[in-house]
């Protein structure tokens, strides 16, 4: 498990059940704040050849970038696009190989998302889990469009096609219909999650929610708990899990959220004690405290004291 | 932990179970400015053996649960009599439920923590549905939670009654109104909205609902929430319904705006 002031992470890959090879990669690197998750495309050793020279390029990349990511991110991805479409053009037993996949850079208190293809990338807060990239697939775009239920897409025949990858054409970093780019603010309270379709394939959204629900600081326990879930509903393609915890981030089924919740009147027949019903929670109590008029009640305070003090 | 007793003499019988039901909802009663809420929605963890042993009366533990709590709620509200002493100038809060209805559910204890004999109770407060305590979902309202761009429990060759487009900060999204009626707001561990808001805590927990009126062949907006709801630029009363336009803007707090679009 990876951690900094400001996040916590871990990343696991599994061939799953029915794959003997692993055509998945991911890659984290905490200190500079990347999170990658691949997925390669072609026959025997090609995908995996693919994720790996994906990994490697985009990795080299970044460390070397010294701009604003919002333009590293694209580059990087374009750069890992066309050293894939020379391997595959020069070597036979390389040749049509490609990937898909998803990367996020932190910037900040943002997060940079530069995604082609079908992997994923969940925001979750509150309670909630949001799919924040699009799949790049026909069976994908028409489930965002809402013409298909996520389970439909789930079991949809056609679920495996991608309309966008990495390798199979030259490409520039700004080119449309390549890198799609996102944004957005990643609160000390949220946690992403990067996978791959060997996941969302096989865990809806609500499923994956209620395991991160779950998080209570052991960021490798979400990891390993995911992919045992999809390998528990049939493991049918590699599945890869890059999960980052915002440092404040706690699932809602945590022992910690648990005690915290205050409106539950919890009583028990043979209990002698029983846990105070009206007790704050302990963030309404840090609320409190910490609340515009708290602070003004501090400051009138120290004032009066310190006039006193003069006196 | 608290201290447990030791087991108590007998099997547990629905005269304890109701027993326990009152005591838990005047401990969890919740003192307002004007009046006092009492729990109303209670999740009942029973030992397995007593769950399996029970599960044929739970119906009539249910019916008579309801007849001893809305008699102790009478009970509550009833003027004192004769000695009773009334603060000169001030009225006695009522007691009051929040839901329609009372509501039971009775679980089988899956952690081990509850012994033969024993039953623990969880109460809230409203129909708010609570992410279940010992990893069972007590979904009252069978609500789930939603994904932002994709989203909506429905059943599968449905299209979407209304498409609401938003920026937060989790960037541009796109919400597929599948259900009859959705919630939204900024949503929370203990309130499940259909369209969860990534915002600051100006944006309510459930700001505003929209429904579709199947009689009148329309929809219809109404604020429930702390820092207003904006009607293409008017601002609504709070809880009070009004007509939603087939396009409109939604100004949810001054900090979000929805672009509702209906798709009927």
């Amino acid at each position: 498990m990876g951690a900094t002031d400001k996040w916590r992470s871990a990343s696991l890959s599994h061939p799953g059940l029915v794959r003997t090879e692993n055509q998945d990669r991911s890659y984290v690197d905490d200190s500079l704040g990347i999170f990658l998750v691949v997925d390669g495309l072609g026959g025997h050793a090609a995908g995996e050849k693919a994720a790996e020279t994906a990994v490697e390029v985009i990795r080299a990349e970044l460390e070397a970038a010294t701009c604003d990511p919002k333009q590293s991110v694209p580059s990087a991805i374009a750069a890992a696009n066309n050293r894939i479409y020379e391997l595959a053009s020069e070597n036979e037993d390389w040749r049509g190989m490609a990937c898909v996949l998803t990367l996020a850079v932190m910037q900040g208190d943002r997060v940079v998302i530069g995604h082609v293809g079908d992997s994923r990338l969940y925001l979750i807060w509150n309670g909630s889990i949001r799919k924040l990239t699009s799949d790049h697939s026909p069976v994908g775009e028409r489930e965002d469009r809402g013409e298909l239920t996520e389970s439909d897409a789930m079991s949809h025949p056609r679920r495996h096609e991608v309309f966008r990858d990495v390798g199979t054409k030259r490409r520039a970093p700004d080119e449309e219909e390549f890198v799609e780019m996102k944004e957005f603010l990643f609160k000390p309270d949220a946690a992403m999650l990067l996978c791959s379709d060997g996941l969302s394939d096989l865990l809806t959204s609500a499923e994956i929610n209620e395991i991160i629900d779950r998080y209570a600081g052991d960021a490798d326990r979400v990891a390993g708990d995911l992919v045992d879930a999809a390998n528990r509903a049939g493991g049918k393609d590699n599945i890869t899990v890059v999960f980052v915890a915002g440092s404040e981030f706690l699932g809602n089924e945590s022992p910690q959220m648990a005690e915290a919740r205050a409106r539950h009147a919890i009583t028990r027949a043979r209990e002698v004690a029983v846990p105070e019903p009206t007790q704050p929670s302990i963030s309404r109590v840090r609320k409190a405290l910490t609340s515009r008029v708290a602070f003004l009640i501090y400051g009138f305070a120290i004032g009066v004291a310190l006039a006193l003090a003069w006196r | 932990m608290p201290k447990v007793k030791g087991p108590a003499e007998g099997k547990i019988n629905g005269r304890t179970v109701i027993d326990q039901l009152i005591r838990n909802m005047e401990l969890g009663q919740f003192e307002m400015a004007y009046s006092t809420l009492l729990p109303c929605i209670f999740s009942l963890y029973l030992h397995p053996d007593d769950y399996a042993r029970l599960t044929g009366v739970f119906d009539l533990i249910k019916e008579d649960a309801k007849r001893a709590l809305g008699a102790r709620l009478e009970q509550l509200n009833a003027k004192p009599m004769g000695l009773g002493v009334i603060r000169a100038g001030k009225d006695r809060k009522p007691y009051k439920i929040a839901c329609k209805d009372w509501a039971f559910e009775f679980f089988p204890d899956s952690e081990g923590v509850v012994p033969v004999g024993d039953v623990e109770i969880h109460s809230e407060l409203n129909e708010v549905p609570q992410p279940g305590y010992h990893g069972t979902k007590t979904t009252l309202l069978d609500r789930e939670p939603a994904v932002g761009s994709v989203t909506g429990t429905r059943r599968s060759g449905e299209r979407p009654l209304a498409e609401i487009r938003y920026e937060d900060d989790s960037g541009p999204q796109v919400f597929h109104m599948m259900q009859d009626e959705i919630s939204i707001g900024r949503g929370g561990d203990d309130v499940l909205v259909n369209l969860a808001l990534y915002t600051n805590d100006e944006v309510s927990r459930e700001h505003l609902r929209v429904r579709r009126d199947a009689a009148r062949g329309g929809f219809m907006i109404v604020d429930n929430s702390m820092n207003g709801t904006w009607l293409n630029g008017k601002r609504l009363t709070r809880g009070q319904e009004e007509k939603l336009p087939s396009q409109a803007t939604i100004g949810v707090a001054e900090v979000i705006t929805l672009h509702f679009e209906a798709k009927l």
